[in-house]
């Protein structure tokens, strides 16, 4: 994910994140590029994903990242999270979500990765740092999402971009 | 045999003012006021507990809004020092 300039850093983490939630959505994802190092990913309006059962349900992912010198690689960059937000509701009122996994550290509330649920309002559960693969590969396992790709296909991606980011990753997942 | 046509998903990289239009949309769904007025309200401290369970979205909004560094609604936010 690695790349020669701050843009092109930008761009290799762009194309994980779409090609990651291309395995359940063919919504496009939205970018900015906020400041020279500062850009921001996100779905609006959110994407639609259907169940096995048929059910309908929104997605909204939000990923706030920077673009900044390689620690290890002289003269490459590479993209680093500041801030994200993995959202899955029920229908388009806000107020039907069903689980929101956060971390904003920059903002008001806690510190620390979590997640809120439904069933227990105000309560913030401590998490690790949630990768955008494992949330992908929840809805898919979890809430029988319908992956819109072949079994083999969408896990070879989420498996394969897991472990780039995990080689990337400051700080790291902690896997079950 | 025609290669093998992955599904592919758009990027779209989006304008300043189209994403400016995206918070004032965002702002007045989730917190029923405009973009502009969300970022005022967040200069002057009303959102220093702004809570996702209360107000579902509104954390969403705050990491996705042009928020000023260095005059942040938060006291002793880091956001000033980034």
């Amino acid at each position: 994910m690695a790349g020669k300039t701050p843009k092109e850093a930008a761009d290799n983490f762009v194309f994980f994140i779409k090609e990651t939630l291309s395995c359940i959505s063919d919504h496009f994802v939205s970018a900015y590029q906020q400041s020279k190092k500062l850009y921001k990913v996100y779905y609006e309006p959110y994407a639609k994903v259907t169940a096995k059962s048929g059910d309908n349900y929104l997605l909204s992912v939000t990923q706030i990242f920077r673009a900044i010198p390689h620690p290890e690689q002289e003269g490459q960059f590479k993209a680093k999270t500041q801030e994200y937000s993995y959202r899955l509701l029920g229908g388009p009122k806000e107020n039907t979500e069903i689980l929101a996994y956060h971390w904003h550290p920059h903002d008001p509330g806690v510190k620390f990765p979590h997640l809120h649920l439904k069933d227990s309002p105000r309560i913030h559960y401590p998490t690790s740092r949630v990768c955008l693969e494992d949330f992908v590969r929840l809805l898919i396992r979890d809430f029988q999402i319908k992956p819109r790709l072949k079994d083999e296909e969408w896990k070879e991606i989420l498996d394969r971009n897991k472990k780039a980011f995990e080689k990337m990753a400051t700080w790291k997942v902690q896997n079950p | 045999m025609p290669a093998k046509k992955r599904k592919t998903v758009q990027v779209k990289w989006v304008t300043k003012g189209e994403f400016t239009s995206m918070v004032d949309t965002r702002a007045r769904r989730v917190l029923g006021i405009s973009g502009r007025q969300f970022i005022t309200r967040w200069k002057n401290g009303q959102y220093r507990k702004l809570d996702a369970d209360t107000c579902p979205g509104a954390v969403e909004l705050a990491i996705l809004a042009p928020l000023p560094r260095k005059k942040s609604g938060r006291k002793n936010s880091k956001r000033g020092r980034r």
